[in-house]
Protein backbone atom coordinates (compact mmCIF):
# COMPACT_ATOMS: atom_id res chain seq x y z
CA UNK A 1 0.00 0.00 0.00
CA UNK A 2 2.91 2.02 0.27
CA UNK A 3 4.42 1.56 -2.92
CA UNK A 4 5.78 4.74 -3.93
CA UNK A 5 7.65 4.78 -1.00
CA UNK A 6 9.57 2.09 -1.49
CA UNK A 7 12.77 3.75 -2.62
CA UNK A 8 14.35 0.69 -4.07
CA UNK A 9 17.77 1.52 -4.72
CA UNK A 10 20.25 -1.34 -6.43
CA UNK A 11 23.75 -2.16 -5.60
CA UNK A 12 24.56 -3.22 -8.76
CA UNK A 13 26.59 -6.16 -9.81
CA UNK A 14 29.11 -5.35 -12.11
CA UNK A 15 30.75 -8.90 -13.09
CA UNK A 16 33.95 -8.63 -15.36
CA UNK A 17 32.33 -11.63 -17.22
CA UNK A 18 28.34 -11.22 -17.48
CA UNK A 19 27.76 -7.28 -17.22
CA UNK A 20 25.45 -5.65 -15.26
CA UNK A 21 22.61 -7.86 -13.87
CA UNK A 22 19.42 -6.28 -12.60
CA UNK A 23 16.46 -8.04 -11.90
CA UNK A 24 13.15 -6.55 -11.47
CA UNK A 25 12.47 -6.25 -7.43
CA UNK A 26 8.74 -7.14 -5.88
CA UNK A 27 7.51 -3.84 -4.18
CA UNK A 28 5.45 -5.15 -1.24
CA UNK A 29 6.99 -3.06 1.40
CA UNK A 30 6.68 0.06 3.19
CA UNK A 31 10.41 0.30 4.27
CA UNK A 32 13.04 1.08 2.09
CA UNK A 33 14.71 -1.96 0.67
CA UNK A 34 17.82 -2.52 -0.52
CA UNK A 35 19.43 -5.46 -2.53
CA UNK A 36 23.02 -6.59 -2.74
CA UNK A 37 24.15 -9.10 -4.92
CA UNK A 38 26.24 -12.14 -4.65
CA UNK A 39 27.87 -13.68 -7.04
CA UNK A 40 29.63 -16.93 -7.56
CA UNK A 41 31.69 -18.14 -10.55
CA UNK A 42 32.70 -21.40 -10.52
CA UNK A 43 36.10 -22.22 -10.65
CA UNK A 44 37.07 -22.49 -14.24
CA UNK A 45 38.74 -25.90 -14.78
CA UNK A 46 41.51 -25.86 -17.43
CA UNK A 47 40.72 -27.94 -20.31
CA UNK A 48 43.62 -30.39 -21.67
CA UNK A 49 44.11 -33.14 -24.31
CA UNK A 50 46.27 -35.32 -24.02
CA UNK A 51 48.35 -36.99 -27.33
CA UNK A 52 50.57 -39.97 -28.10
CA UNK A 53 50.73 -42.75 -25.82
CA UNK A 54 50.25 -44.63 -29.05
CA UNK A 55 49.66 -48.67 -28.23
CA UNK A 56 53.05 -49.97 -26.96
CA UNK A 57 53.97 -53.62 -25.62
CA UNK A 58 57.00 -54.53 -23.75
CA UNK A 59 58.81 -57.40 -24.15
CA UNK A 60 56.63 -60.74 -24.43
CA UNK A 61 54.11 -59.41 -21.82
CA UNK A 62 51.19 -58.42 -24.33
CA UNK A 63 49.76 -55.70 -22.04
CA UNK A 64 49.36 -52.28 -23.86
CA UNK A 65 51.58 -50.08 -21.54
CA UNK A 66 51.02 -47.41 -23.93
CA UNK A 67 47.29 -47.28 -23.39
CA UNK A 68 47.75 -47.98 -19.79
CA UNK A 69 49.93 -45.34 -19.38
CA UNK A 70 47.36 -42.53 -21.11
CA UNK A 71 44.81 -43.97 -19.36
CA UNK A 72 46.41 -43.60 -15.83
CA UNK A 73 47.81 -39.98 -16.77
CA UNK A 74 44.07 -39.10 -17.88
CA UNK A 75 42.73 -40.46 -14.35
CA UNK A 76 45.23 -38.87 -12.67
CA UNK A 77 44.49 -34.87 -13.97
CA UNK A 78 40.66 -35.74 -13.66
CA UNK A 79 41.67 -36.49 -9.83
CA UNK A 80 43.65 -33.08 -8.89
CA UNK A 81 39.38 -31.78 -9.40
CA UNK A 82 41.32 -28.80 -11.58
CA UNK A 83 41.09 -29.92 -15.27
CA UNK A 84 38.58 -31.06 -18.03
CA UNK A 85 40.38 -33.99 -19.92
CA UNK A 86 39.53 -33.97 -23.29
CA UNK A 87 38.07 -37.29 -24.50
CA UNK A 88 40.39 -38.30 -27.75
CA UNK A 89 37.46 -38.75 -29.60
CA UNK A 90 36.56 -35.18 -29.38
CA UNK A 91 39.67 -34.01 -31.21
CA UNK A 92 39.69 -33.95 -35.20
CA UNK A 93 42.32 -35.94 -35.91
CA UNK A 94 44.34 -39.35 -34.47
CA UNK A 95 45.07 -38.62 -31.18
CA UNK A 96 47.39 -41.71 -30.59
CA UNK A 97 49.00 -40.60 -34.72
CA UNK A 98 50.89 -37.26 -32.66
CA UNK A 99 54.17 -37.65 -31.99
CA UNK A 100 57.17 -35.12 -30.51
CA UNK A 101 57.52 -32.33 -32.97
CA UNK A 102 54.15 -32.61 -34.69
CA UNK A 103 52.30 -30.92 -32.13
CA UNK A 104 52.11 -27.60 -33.90
CA UNK A 105 50.24 -29.05 -36.66
CA UNK A 106 47.41 -29.69 -33.88
CA UNK A 107 47.66 -26.66 -32.16
CA UNK A 108 44.77 -24.86 -34.51
CA UNK A 109 42.38 -27.31 -34.17
CA UNK A 110 43.13 -27.57 -30.56
CA UNK A 111 42.83 -23.80 -30.20
CA UNK A 112 39.50 -23.66 -32.26
CA UNK A 113 37.89 -26.43 -29.49
CA UNK A 114 39.64 -24.07 -26.74
CA UNK A 115 41.52 -26.14 -25.25
CA UNK A 116 43.89 -24.50 -23.46
CA UNK A 117 46.91 -27.19 -22.80
CA UNK A 118 48.01 -30.54 -24.15
CA UNK A 119 50.44 -33.10 -23.28
CA UNK A 120 52.66 -35.21 -25.79
CA UNK A 121 53.10 -38.74 -24.15
CA UNK A 122 55.47 -41.46 -25.44
CA UNK A 123 56.39 -44.75 -24.07
CA UNK A 124 59.76 -46.70 -25.46
CA UNK A 125 61.78 -49.16 -24.08
CA UNK A 126 65.44 -50.62 -23.95
CA UNK A 127 66.03 -54.19 -22.53
CA UNK A 128 64.11 -53.93 -18.93
CA UNK A 129 63.63 -50.28 -19.22
CA UNK A 130 61.27 -48.29 -19.45
CA UNK A 131 60.81 -44.67 -20.71
CA UNK A 132 58.42 -42.14 -19.75
CA UNK A 133 58.45 -39.12 -22.01
CA UNK A 134 56.21 -36.15 -21.37
CA UNK A 135 56.00 -32.54 -23.25
CA UNK A 136 53.45 -29.61 -22.03
CA UNK A 137 52.15 -27.32 -24.51
CA UNK A 138 50.35 -23.31 -24.12
CA UNK A 139 48.01 -23.92 -26.55
CA UNK A 140 47.47 -20.44 -27.66
CA UNK A 141 50.93 -19.85 -27.70
CA UNK A 142 52.08 -22.96 -28.84
CA UNK A 143 54.82 -22.60 -26.36
CA UNK A 144 56.31 -26.18 -24.42
CA UNK A 145 56.33 -25.67 -20.79
CA UNK A 146 58.01 -28.37 -19.53
CA UNK A 147 59.65 -31.44 -21.54
CA UNK A 148 60.16 -34.61 -18.94
CA UNK A 149 61.46 -38.20 -19.18
CA UNK A 150 61.30 -41.35 -16.49
CA UNK A 151 63.17 -44.20 -16.23
CA UNK A 152 61.61 -47.11 -14.89
CA UNK A 153 60.49 -50.42 -15.87
CA UNK A 154 56.82 -52.24 -16.10
CA UNK A 155 56.59 -52.49 -12.19
CA UNK A 156 56.71 -48.20 -11.38
CA UNK A 157 55.30 -47.40 -14.96
CA UNK A 158 51.98 -46.20 -12.46
CA UNK A 159 54.72 -44.14 -10.36
CA UNK A 160 56.52 -42.86 -13.68
CA UNK A 161 53.38 -41.25 -14.86
CA UNK A 162 51.90 -40.11 -11.44
CA UNK A 163 55.65 -37.65 -11.31
CA UNK A 164 54.73 -36.94 -14.87
CA UNK A 165 51.32 -35.49 -13.81
CA UNK A 166 52.63 -33.36 -10.37
CA UNK A 167 54.97 -32.32 -13.20
CA UNK A 168 51.76 -31.00 -15.66
CA UNK A 169 49.92 -29.25 -12.52
CA UNK A 170 53.00 -27.99 -11.20
CA UNK A 171 53.87 -25.85 -14.70
CA UNK A 172 49.92 -25.14 -14.79
CA UNK A 173 48.94 -23.98 -11.67
CA UNK A 174 52.17 -23.84 -9.55
CA UNK A 175 51.15 -25.61 -6.85
CA UNK A 176 52.51 -29.41 -5.85
CA UNK A 177 50.36 -32.15 -7.06
CA UNK A 178 49.15 -35.00 -5.34
CA UNK A 179 49.10 -38.22 -7.67
CA UNK A 180 52.50 -39.08 -6.06
CA UNK A 181 51.39 -38.81 -3.00
CA UNK A 182 50.60 -41.94 -0.73
CA UNK A 183 48.03 -43.04 2.16
CA UNK A 184 48.36 -45.62 5.23
CA UNK A 185 45.69 -46.91 6.43
CA UNK A 186 44.64 -50.47 8.36
CA UNK A 187 43.16 -53.14 6.40
CA UNK A 188 41.55 -57.03 7.50
CA UNK A 189 42.14 -58.03 4.07
CA UNK A 190 44.60 -60.34 5.79
CA UNK A 191 42.59 -61.34 8.47
CA UNK A 192 44.62 -59.07 11.30
CA UNK A 193 44.47 -55.32 11.26
CA UNK A 194 47.84 -54.75 9.85
CA UNK A 195 48.84 -51.12 8.53
CA UNK A 196 49.48 -51.20 4.28
CA UNK A 197 50.62 -47.92 2.46
CA UNK A 198 49.19 -47.61 -1.32
CA UNK A 199 49.28 -44.80 -3.60
CA UNK A 200 46.76 -41.93 -3.36
CA UNK A 201 44.57 -43.59 -6.03
CA UNK A 202 44.87 -46.59 -3.95
CA UNK A 203 46.96 -49.20 -6.44
CA UNK A 204 50.01 -50.89 -4.53
CA UNK A 205 49.34 -51.62 -1.47
CA UNK A 206 52.21 -52.66 0.42
CA UNK A 207 52.42 -54.47 3.81
CA UNK A 208 54.04 -52.17 6.76
CA UNK A 209 53.14 -54.37 9.32
CA UNK A 210 52.83 -57.74 9.20
CA UNK A 211 52.82 -58.97 12.84
CA UNK A 212 49.11 -60.33 12.77
CA UNK A 213 48.30 -58.15 15.63
CA UNK A 214 45.95 -55.11 15.99
CA UNK A 215 47.62 -52.17 14.56
CA UNK A 216 46.41 -48.81 14.53
CA UNK A 217 46.83 -44.79 13.71
CA UNK A 218 49.27 -44.73 11.44
CA UNK A 219 50.78 -41.24 11.00
CA UNK A 220 52.95 -39.85 8.15
CA UNK A 221 55.79 -37.82 9.60
CA UNK A 222 55.70 -34.29 7.44
CA UNK A 223 59.13 -35.44 5.27
CA UNK A 224 57.04 -38.74 4.11
CA UNK A 225 59.74 -41.24 5.61
CA UNK A 226 58.28 -42.32 8.78
CA UNK A 227 54.90 -43.53 10.26
CA UNK A 228 54.08 -43.14 13.61
CA UNK A 229 51.26 -45.71 14.89
CA UNK A 230 49.85 -47.64 17.59
CA UNK A 231 50.48 -52.05 17.81
CA UNK A 232 49.45 -54.41 20.10
CA UNK A 233 52.45 -56.46 18.54
CA UNK A 234 53.15 -56.86 22.34
CA UNK A 235 49.96 -57.51 23.68
CA UNK A 236 49.73 -53.56 25.11
CA UNK A 237 48.97 -50.46 23.11
CA UNK A 238 52.49 -49.08 22.31
CA UNK A 239 53.91 -46.56 20.06
CA UNK A 240 55.74 -47.62 17.62
CA UNK A 241 57.51 -45.27 14.51
CA UNK A 242 58.92 -46.99 11.45
CA UNK A 243 61.11 -45.93 9.17
CA UNK A 244 60.12 -46.65 5.48
CA UNK A 245 63.32 -46.18 3.98
CA UNK A 246 65.41 -48.31 6.42
CA UNK A 247 62.91 -50.97 7.71
CA UNK A 248 64.27 -49.99 11.42
CA UNK A 249 60.94 -50.02 13.78
CA UNK A 250 61.23 -48.25 17.27
CA UNK A 251 59.01 -48.53 20.12
CA UNK A 252 58.50 -45.07 21.37
CA UNK A 253 56.00 -44.83 24.10
CA UNK A 254 55.04 -48.33 25.74
CA UNK A 255 54.18 -47.21 29.53
CA UNK A 256 51.32 -49.66 30.97
CA UNK A 257 48.30 -48.93 29.33
CA UNK A 258 47.49 -46.94 25.80
CA UNK A 259 49.76 -45.20 24.42
CA UNK A 260 48.17 -44.10 21.30
CA UNK A 261 46.65 -41.38 18.07
CA UNK A 262 50.16 -40.06 17.74
CA UNK A 263 50.61 -36.72 15.72
CA UNK A 264 53.40 -35.38 14.31
CA UNK A 265 54.63 -31.51 15.02
CA UNK A 266 55.29 -29.65 11.28
CA UNK A 267 59.26 -30.29 11.95
CA UNK A 268 59.06 -33.72 12.33
CA UNK A 269 60.58 -33.04 15.82
CA UNK A 270 58.01 -34.01 18.35
CA UNK A 271 55.32 -36.45 18.81
CA UNK A 272 51.58 -35.99 20.66
CA UNK A 273 49.75 -38.64 21.23
CA UNK A 274 47.67 -40.24 24.70
CA UNK A 275 48.76 -42.66 27.15
CA UNK A 276 46.33 -43.37 29.63
CA UNK A 277 46.52 -44.84 33.28
CA UNK A 278 43.63 -44.91 36.59
CA UNK A 279 43.03 -41.41 36.50
CA UNK A 280 42.46 -40.32 33.00
CA UNK A 281 43.85 -40.34 29.55
CA UNK A 282 46.26 -37.24 28.97
CA UNK A 283 48.13 -36.03 25.81
CA UNK A 284 52.11 -36.22 26.28
CA UNK A 285 54.78 -34.92 23.64
CA UNK A 286 57.89 -36.31 23.24
CA UNK A 287 60.59 -36.22 20.49
CA UNK A 288 60.21 -38.52 18.09
CA UNK A 289 62.46 -41.10 19.59
CA UNK A 290 60.40 -40.88 22.65
CA UNK A 291 62.55 -39.17 24.51
CA UNK A 292 61.61 -35.39 26.67
CA UNK A 293 58.65 -36.58 27.87
CA UNK A 294 55.99 -34.24 29.13
CA UNK A 295 52.17 -33.65 29.92
CA UNK A 296 50.13 -31.64 27.56
CA UNK A 297 46.93 -31.82 29.59
CA UNK A 298 46.14 -33.03 32.89
CA UNK A 299 43.26 -34.49 34.57
CA UNK A 300 40.96 -37.06 34.90
CA UNK A 301 39.27 -37.11 31.71
CA UNK A 302 39.51 -38.19 28.05
CA UNK A 303 42.02 -36.19 26.13
CA UNK A 304 42.91 -37.94 22.28
CA UNK A 305 43.30 -37.33 18.67
CA UNK A 306 45.64 -34.49 18.74
CA UNK A 307 46.85 -32.38 15.34
CA UNK A 308 49.18 -29.85 14.62
CA UNK A 309 48.38 -26.23 12.87
CA UNK A 310 50.59 -25.99 9.89
CA UNK A 311 52.59 -23.47 12.21
CA UNK A 312 53.28 -25.76 14.77
CA UNK A 313 51.57 -23.14 17.90
CA UNK A 314 48.71 -25.23 18.66
CA UNK A 315 46.95 -28.33 18.80
CA UNK A 316 43.65 -29.01 17.96
CA UNK A 317 42.19 -32.42 20.12
CA UNK A 318 39.36 -34.62 21.22
CA UNK A 319 37.97 -33.95 24.53
CA UNK A 320 35.37 -35.26 27.15
CA UNK A 321 36.22 -32.45 29.98
CA UNK A 322 32.69 -31.19 29.27
CA UNK A 323 30.27 -34.02 29.44
CA UNK A 324 30.27 -35.02 26.05
CA UNK A 325 33.52 -35.65 23.68
CA UNK A 326 33.95 -32.12 21.99
CA UNK A 327 36.72 -30.20 19.93
CA UNK A 328 38.97 -28.06 21.30
CA UNK A 329 42.44 -25.91 20.84
CA UNK A 330 45.41 -25.46 22.69
CA UNK A 331 48.47 -23.69 22.79
CA UNK A 332 51.39 -26.40 21.77
CA UNK A 333 52.86 -25.82 25.89
CA UNK A 334 49.37 -27.10 26.95
CA UNK A 335 48.30 -23.50 27.96
CA UNK A 336 45.48 -21.86 26.56
CA UNK A 337 42.36 -24.16 25.94
CA UNK A 338 39.40 -23.50 24.71
CA UNK A 339 36.75 -25.38 23.14
CA UNK A 340 35.70 -24.90 19.15
CA UNK A 341 32.42 -26.92 19.06
CA UNK A 342 29.22 -26.28 20.30
CA UNK A 343 25.84 -27.67 19.48
CA UNK A 344 27.28 -29.74 16.17
CA UNK A 345 25.18 -32.82 16.74
CA UNK A 346 25.55 -35.13 20.28
CA UNK A 347 29.23 -34.79 20.33
CA UNK A 348 32.28 -33.96 18.29
CA UNK A 349 35.74 -36.18 17.51
CA UNK A 350 38.74 -36.92 15.45
CA UNK A 351 39.32 -33.08 14.59
CA UNK A 352 42.53 -32.38 11.48
CA UNK A 353 43.91 -29.21 11.00
CA UNK A 354 43.88 -28.40 7.18
CA UNK A 355 47.24 -28.17 5.56
CA UNK A 356 46.60 -24.32 4.62
CA UNK A 357 45.67 -23.84 8.31
CA UNK A 358 42.37 -22.47 7.39
CA UNK A 359 39.54 -25.26 8.44
CA UNK A 360 39.70 -28.17 10.83
CA UNK A 361 37.73 -31.13 9.76
CA UNK A 362 36.01 -33.47 12.33
CA UNK A 363 33.24 -36.20 12.87
CA UNK A 364 30.14 -35.46 14.59
CA UNK A 365 27.46 -37.35 15.50
CA UNK A 366 24.08 -36.27 14.24
CA UNK A 367 20.79 -37.84 13.96
CA UNK A 368 22.04 -41.18 14.82
CA UNK A 369 24.96 -41.08 12.21
CA UNK A 370 28.36 -39.70 11.72
CA UNK A 371 29.76 -37.14 9.22
CA UNK A 372 32.72 -34.91 8.41
CA UNK A 373 31.94 -31.60 9.01
CA UNK A 374 34.53 -28.44 8.73
CA UNK A 375 34.63 -25.42 11.38
CA UNK A 376 37.42 -22.48 11.40
CA UNK A 377 39.69 -22.35 14.39
CA UNK A 378 38.00 -20.02 15.84
CA UNK A 379 34.99 -21.95 16.36
CA UNK A 380 32.83 -20.33 13.18
CA UNK A 381 32.04 -21.99 9.96
CA UNK A 382 30.75 -25.05 11.03
CA UNK A 383 29.81 -26.37 7.41
CA UNK A 384 28.61 -30.18 6.88
CA UNK A 385 30.23 -32.23 4.27
CA UNK A 386 28.81 -35.63 4.10
CA UNK A 387 24.88 -36.76 4.65
CA UNK A 388 22.69 -39.64 4.59
CA UNK A 389 25.16 -42.20 3.12
CA UNK A 390 26.32 -44.38 6.27
CA UNK A 391 28.69 -43.58 8.87
CA UNK A 392 31.86 -41.15 7.67
CA UNK A 393 34.03 -40.25 9.98
CA UNK A 394 38.99 -40.18 10.31
CA UNK A 395 39.09 -37.14 7.86
CA UNK A 396 42.29 -36.73 6.88
CA UNK A 397 43.42 -34.10 4.48
CA UNK A 398 45.25 -33.89 1.17
CA UNK A 399 48.70 -32.42 0.64
CA UNK A 400 47.17 -29.46 -0.92
CA UNK A 401 44.52 -29.13 1.19
CA UNK A 402 41.98 -29.51 -1.98
CA UNK A 403 40.28 -32.96 -0.89
CA UNK A 404 39.69 -34.96 2.23
CA UNK A 405 40.14 -38.78 2.54
CA UNK A 406 37.64 -40.94 4.60
CA UNK A 407 36.40 -44.10 6.34
CA UNK A 408 32.34 -44.69 4.95
CA UNK A 409 30.19 -47.21 5.68
CA UNK A 410 27.75 -46.11 2.45
CA UNK A 411 28.82 -49.41 0.61
CA UNK A 412 28.49 -51.71 3.61
CA UNK A 413 31.69 -52.09 5.41
CA UNK A 414 34.29 -49.58 5.81
CA UNK A 415 35.99 -48.14 3.18
CA UNK A 416 37.78 -45.12 2.01
CA UNK A 417 36.91 -42.54 0.17
CA UNK A 418 37.74 -39.17 -1.22
CA UNK A 419 36.17 -36.46 -1.96
CA UNK A 420 36.17 -32.58 -2.74
CA UNK A 421 37.28 -30.59 0.32
CA UNK A 422 33.78 -28.85 0.19
CA UNK A 423 31.88 -32.46 -0.37
CA UNK A 424 32.14 -32.75 -3.96
CA UNK A 425 32.86 -35.93 -5.80
CA UNK A 426 33.44 -38.88 -3.40
CA UNK A 427 34.63 -41.71 -4.69
CA UNK A 428 35.80 -45.18 -3.67
CA UNK A 429 39.41 -46.14 -3.18
CA UNK A 430 39.33 -49.31 -1.77
CA UNK A 431 37.08 -52.36 -2.89
CA UNK A 432 38.90 -55.44 -1.31
CA UNK A 433 35.88 -56.92 0.51
CA UNK A 434 37.49 -56.28 3.15
CA UNK A 435 37.50 -53.46 6.21
CA UNK A 436 39.98 -50.38 5.32
CA UNK A 437 39.90 -47.43 7.38
CA UNK A 438 41.83 -45.34 9.62
CA UNK A 439 43.79 -43.91 7.02
CA UNK A 440 46.12 -40.78 6.74
CA UNK A 441 47.41 -39.18 3.59
CA UNK A 442 51.14 -38.57 3.15
CA UNK A 443 52.52 -35.23 2.72
CA UNK B 1 36.59 -25.05 -5.66
CA UNK B 2 35.87 -21.44 -6.27
CA UNK B 3 38.02 -19.46 -6.92
CA UNK B 4 36.42 -15.99 -8.57
CA UNK B 5 33.90 -13.78 -7.02
CA UNK B 6 32.70 -10.54 -8.21
CA UNK B 7 31.55 -7.78 -6.44
CA UNK B 8 31.28 -4.21 -7.38
CA UNK B 9 29.63 -1.14 -5.44
CA UNK B 10 26.77 1.07 -7.85
CA UNK B 11 25.74 4.10 -6.75
CA UNK B 12 23.83 3.78 -3.11
CA UNK B 13 24.07 6.26 -0.18
CA UNK B 14 27.48 6.77 1.02
CA UNK B 15 26.28 6.00 4.62
CA UNK B 16 25.68 2.56 3.51
CA UNK B 17 28.13 1.89 0.64
CA UNK B 18 30.93 0.35 2.97
CA UNK B 19 28.08 -1.55 5.07
CA UNK B 20 27.46 -3.41 2.12
CA UNK B 21 30.48 -3.86 0.80
CA UNK B 22 30.89 -5.64 4.22
CA UNK B 23 28.41 -7.64 3.82
CA UNK B 24 29.18 -8.61 0.48
CA UNK B 25 31.88 -9.96 1.53
CA UNK B 26 31.12 -12.01 4.89
CA UNK B 27 28.56 -14.10 3.40
CA UNK B 28 30.29 -14.14 0.21
CA UNK B 29 32.80 -15.96 1.36
CA UNK B 30 30.20 -18.37 3.51
CA UNK B 31 28.84 -19.40 0.75
CA UNK B 32 29.53 -22.57 -0.75
CA UNK B 33 27.11 -23.41 -3.68
CA UNK B 34 26.88 -27.03 -5.37
CA UNK B 35 28.04 -27.83 -8.44
CA UNK B 36 26.71 -26.52 -11.80
CA UNK B 37 26.28 -27.82 -15.45
CA UNK B 38 28.88 -26.09 -17.81
CA UNK B 39 28.01 -22.56 -19.08
CA UNK B 40 25.09 -22.41 -17.55
CA UNK B 41 23.90 -20.19 -14.80
CA UNK B 42 21.04 -19.96 -11.82
CA UNK B 43 20.04 -17.61 -9.21
CA UNK B 44 18.13 -17.23 -5.78
CA UNK B 45 16.81 -14.22 -3.98
CA UNK B 46 16.49 -13.90 -0.11
CA UNK B 47 15.16 -11.20 1.96
CA UNK B 48 16.02 -10.58 5.43
CA UNK B 49 16.06 -7.46 7.72
CA UNK B 50 19.09 -6.96 10.22
CA UNK B 51 18.26 -5.03 12.81
CA UNK B 52 20.73 -2.38 14.64
CA UNK B 53 22.46 -4.64 16.88
CA UNK B 54 23.56 -7.11 13.24
CA UNK B 55 21.12 -9.94 14.23
CA UNK B 56 19.02 -10.92 11.33
CA UNK B 57 15.19 -11.21 11.40
CA UNK B 58 12.65 -12.57 8.89
CA UNK B 59 14.89 -14.55 6.69
CA UNK B 60 13.07 -16.07 3.54
CA UNK B 61 13.42 -17.23 -0.21
CA UNK B 62 11.54 -14.34 -2.47
CA UNK B 63 12.27 -16.14 -5.64
CA UNK B 64 13.36 -19.93 -5.50
CA UNK B 65 15.88 -21.16 -8.21
CA UNK B 66 14.53 -24.24 -8.45
CA UNK B 67 17.64 -25.80 -7.56
CA UNK B 68 16.84 -27.20 -3.87
CA UNK B 69 20.34 -27.36 -3.50
CA UNK B 70 21.04 -23.71 -3.95
CA UNK B 71 18.83 -22.82 -2.56
CA UNK B 72 19.82 -24.02 0.62
CA UNK B 73 23.26 -23.07 0.24
CA UNK B 74 22.72 -19.43 0.11
CA UNK B 75 20.40 -19.48 3.21
CA UNK B 76 23.36 -21.63 5.07
CA UNK B 77 25.59 -19.05 4.29
CA UNK B 78 23.07 -16.10 5.44
CA UNK B 79 23.18 -18.16 8.74
CA UNK B 80 26.30 -18.70 8.87
CA UNK B 81 27.00 -15.12 8.27
CA UNK B 82 24.73 -14.04 11.54
CA UNK B 83 25.43 -11.78 13.67
CA UNK B 84 26.20 -9.12 10.66
CA UNK B 85 28.29 -6.04 11.47
CA UNK B 86 25.78 -3.56 13.10
CA UNK B 87 23.93 -0.65 11.25
CA UNK B 88 26.20 2.52 10.56
CA UNK B 89 25.14 5.15 12.42
CA UNK B 90 24.13 7.50 9.62
CA UNK B 91 21.56 4.99 8.85
CA UNK B 92 18.88 6.03 11.34
CA UNK B 93 16.41 3.31 10.58
CA UNK B 94 15.79 0.65 13.42
CA UNK B 95 15.90 -2.60 10.71
CA UNK B 96 17.49 -2.61 7.31
CA UNK B 97 15.56 -4.26 4.78
CA UNK B 98 17.06 -6.20 2.68
CA UNK B 99 17.39 -8.80 -0.42
CA UNK B 100 20.39 -10.61 -1.07
CA UNK B 101 20.61 -12.13 -4.95
CA UNK B 102 22.54 -15.01 -5.50
CA UNK B 103 23.85 -15.68 -8.77
CA UNK B 104 25.79 -19.27 -9.54
CA UNK B 105 27.46 -19.21 -13.02
CA UNK B 106 28.26 -22.78 -14.02
CA UNK B 107 32.29 -23.53 -14.91
CA UNK B 108 32.80 -23.71 -19.02
CA UNK B 109 34.25 -26.55 -20.27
Amino acid sequence: MHSLRDLRRTLCLLSLTLGPLVLPLPAWSAEEKFTIDIYKKEAQRIAIAIVGFPSFRFGVKNDDLGTQAGGILADDLKNAGIFDVIEPSFLPFEATQVGFGQERGIMPALNSLKVQAVVVGKLSSRGNELFLEGQLFEVAKGARLSAKRYVGDQRTLRTMVHRLTDEIVFRLTGEKGIASSRIAHVSSVDGAKEIYVMDYDGYNPVLITGNRSINLSPRWSPDGKKIAYTSYRDQNPDLFVVNLETGRRQKVSSSPGLNIAPAWSPDGEWLAFSMSNDRGTNLFLSRADGTGLRPLTLGPHINVSPSFSPNGRQVVFNSDRGGTPQIYVMDVEGTNIRRLTFGVGEYSVSPRWSPRGDKVAFVGRLHRSFDILLINPDGTGVLQLTSNSGNNEEPSWSPDGRHILFTSTRSGRRDLYIMGADGSNPRRLTKNGRDNYLADWSP
Amino acid sequence: MVAETGVTVGNTDPALAYYFVLIQDKITGNWIPPKMGAGTSAGVSLSLRILRSGQLRDLAIDAPSGERGLDDSALRAVRQSAPLPPLPPLFKAETLYLQLRFTLVGEKS
